[in-house]
């Protein structure tokens, strides 16, 4: 598997600005149609030793309810996230 | 004013620390399981604003994935002969296609005396046998 740092990460995410740990950030994307706008979560808050990227249906920021996801886009109803594991992490530098 | 250029300059070497780590890529697109650089391409596009360009990258990265899995699940069971590393162990191969035709003979052999017999105990039509029997017993009785 191609190794792969935190930063390009997050960059190849497409997230521009600099994060570190205990971070989250939300990137808000309007849509033209009513229930395609979406916020993408850049999460390195939650688990320290995870960043998490989401998907998630409005622009609130946070998943809404079972009951009014029905008001959004199909492709907002399904589960879209990708996460880097820090875990098992080898860093270079002086970390 | 000093204290605060300090904590900046600690956040960011921390920042710039943490984010030389590597790591693996995990998660989903479009609900199916998608991880490696095509993922990561499909969400920079989705953070863009290109939800099109989203769905293909999604769906090549979540197929490509799933390719793999099939190809790595179905290898071995291809055809039994073949050893792990794709070699085909000839040994193995003789003592299969031996074992199947022992096993094929008697089979043809009970249908081939089926075939034969069957004219004489009218197996040839369906669903009259059932009423002649009950006729048959009707009349022992």
């Amino acid at each position: 598997m191609t190794a792969i740092n935190a930063q390009d990460f997050l960059q190849k995410a497409g997230m521009d600005e600099p994060m570190a740990p205990g971070m989250i950030k939300y990137r808000h994307v309007a849509g033209d149609k009513a229930g395609t706008s979406y916020t993408i979560v850049y999460d390195w808050r939650t688990d320290l030793n995870k960043i998490r990227v989401e998907v998630r249906a409005g622009l609130t920021g946070k998943m809404p309810d079972t009951k009014d996801l029905k008001n959004y886009a199909v492709w907002l109803q399904t589960q879209n996230y990708l996460e880097f594991d820090l875990s098992d992490a080898k860093t270079k530098g002086n970390a | 004013m000093g204290q605060t250029t300090t904590l900046n300059s600690f956040a960011q070497s921390t920042g710039q620390a943490a984010g030389q780590k590597t790591g693996e890529i995990a998660g989903k697109l479009l609900g199916k399981v998608a991880n490696g650089l095509e993922a990561l391409a499909a969400m920079k596009a989705l953070s863009e604003g290109k939800v099109s360009l989203f769905m293909e990258l999604a769906k090549e990265a979540a197929h490509v994935l799933v390719q793999k899995l099939d190809t790595l699940a179905t290898k071995p069971f291809a055809t039994p002969d073949l050893e792990f590393n794709g070699t085909l162990d000839i040994a193995k191969s003789f003592a299969r296609a031996y074992s199947n035709e022992r096993q094929k003979a008697p089979a043809m052999q009970k249908a081939q005396a089926l075939e034969r017999s069957a004219p004489s105990l009218g197996l040839g039509s369906s669903g009259g046998s059932a009423h002649g029997r009950k006729k048959t017993d009707k009349k022992e009785e």
